[in-house]
């Protein structure tokens, strides 16, 4: 097929910008969806040599041992996985490379694991990833959940100075790592008690590595409408996993403060009381 | 015969063996969808990102539906699970080809696909070459 003047225009119009603030021009040329009070770009840089860059410091060992605390020693591959700028296998072969035997690098392939999990329930759901898979097991049905979010959270103005972070971290770098992910869930959908959807969409909007597949049904996971129990966390968790990184101080974050037994029975005052937890047992936040 | 490869934002990569796949002198297009952006509601951060990755492919970048765009007898395109690329695939009136990207894992037709851990039990082995380890 010949190609047409447009087309021709169309291939040189990306190697005419010449830095991001031309790239965001152009996106703003064609996306009129992109309001005006939409400025942010993220430090994070497209593209294969930035990938390649975070393939060469990827440390399985460090990562297992650490991932789950918010400074851990994280890929931070998820926007170039998300759009196969880097294919699953490849980062596993890279990850296996850099140990003794496979099983050294075991939490990381789980890890991507997850992520081949959900594109496959994906390509089975397909736009019912959007609808609750199941019921929820919180005592509550759909109903009792908000169908927006609230403006305070989307500002990142609700005042638990943790949330606060999360929010204005996600919202300008796209950028979240799991762990502060599930808290920010857990916050919307059973502290604020919103429905999973409206949560993830406003990640969907910001996230770099956004995928509707491991969104909604991380979303789903923490709201129990894809897993057996809700995930929730209280304020020593976030402490354990979050401290230096974000204010996690008492008098800043009260809403978040309590055993496990009691914020079960302020946020599920329907369900049974739950077994108390013994001290010993792993924490909730290091089960994904 | 006119073929064009469809690279969507699924597969950002030339080492996708998309590129393999198709003839030589197939036309490599990313379609910028602005009706489907608007749908997803990407913040102007995702867009700079895609534009960032699309810059350091071989490609062409062409506005518009990907179904009056991607006008080809020969169409193809990586495999995806998203409902979009897959809906507008049902919709071209050229001959589609998917060509799938190597598997992470090899899983069973028996795999229970209802909770992670019996789908991770199932594809733990492959998934970390652990029977392509010498001697193992
Ligand atoms: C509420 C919520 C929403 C999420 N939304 C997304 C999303 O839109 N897109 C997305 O890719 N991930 C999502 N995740 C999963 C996970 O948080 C991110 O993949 C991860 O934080 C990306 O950072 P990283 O690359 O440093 O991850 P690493 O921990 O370094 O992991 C490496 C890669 O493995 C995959 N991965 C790791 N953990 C998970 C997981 N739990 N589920 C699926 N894949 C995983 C990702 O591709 C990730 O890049 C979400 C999790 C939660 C709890």
């Amino acid at each position: 097929m010949a190609s047409t003047e447009t087309d021709r225009q169309g291939a040189s119009v990306l190697s005419a910008c010449a830095d991001r603030r031309d790239l965001a021009v152009l996106a703003r040329a064609l996306s009129p969806h992109l309001g005006a009070d939409d400025q942010l770009v993220s430090p994070t840089q497209g593209g294969r040599e930035a990938a390649m860059d975070r393939m060469a410091s990827i440390d399985p060992v460090a990562y297992a041992r650490t991932r789950n605390h918010l400074d851990g020693a994280v890929t931070l591959l998820g926007p170039y996985i998300r759009h196969g700028v880097v294919a699953l296998p490849d980062v596993r072969d890279t990850a296996l490379a850099t140990v003794g035997h496979p099983t050294d690098a075991e939490k990381l392939v789980q890890q991507l694991a997850w992520r081949d999990y959900w594109r496959r329930l994906y390509g089975d759901y397909g736009m019912r990833i959007w609808d609750d898979l199941e019921d929820y097991k919180t005592g509550f049905g759909p109903e009792d959940y908000a169908d927006t979010l609230p403006d305070d959270i989307k500002a990142g103005a609700t005042g638990v100075a943790a949330i606060d972070a999360f929010v204005e971290e996600l919202v300008t770098t796209g950028c979240l790592h799991n762990h502060a992910r599930l808290y920010l869930a857990a916050y919307v959908c059973h502290f604020r008690r919103v429905k999973w959807q409206a949560g993830a969409r406003f990640f969907l909007r910001h996230l770099l590595d956004g995928d509707p597949a491991s969104n909604n049904l991380s979303w789903q996971w923490v709201a129990s409408t894809f897993s057996n129990k809700p995930y929730y966390f209280n304020l020593e968790n976030l402490q354990r996993f979050a401290d230096g990184v974000v204010d996690t101080r008492y008098e800043h974050n009260v809403v978040l403060a309590g055993s496990y037994e009691d914020l079960h029975l302020r946020l599920f005052p329907n369900l049974d009381p739950p077994e108390p937890r013994k001290p010993a047992r792993p924490r909730r936040g290091s089960r994904r | 015969m006119s073929a064009m490869i469809w690279v969507h934002f699924d597969a950002l990569s030339m080492a996708h063996p998309v590129f393999a796949a198709a003839p030589d002198g197939a036309r490599r297009i990313h379609v910028w969808d602005p009706e489907e952006l608007a749908r997803r509601d990407w913040s102007l951060k995702r867009c700079v990102f895609v534009l960032e990755c699309l810059q350091q492919m071989d490609v062409e970048l062409v506005p518009g539906d990907p179904a009056d765009v991607l006008d080809a007898d020969d169409v193809f395109l990586a495999a995806s699970p998203d409902p979009y690329i897959r809906g507008v695939a049902e919709r071209l009136s050229g001959h589609v080809r998917i060509v799938d990207d190597e598997p992470l894992s090899v899983v069973p037709d028996d795999t229970d696909m209802t909770r992670f851990f019996r789908f991770w039990n199932k594809t733990r082995r492959s998934a970390l070459r652990l029977d392509e380890v010498s001697g193992g």
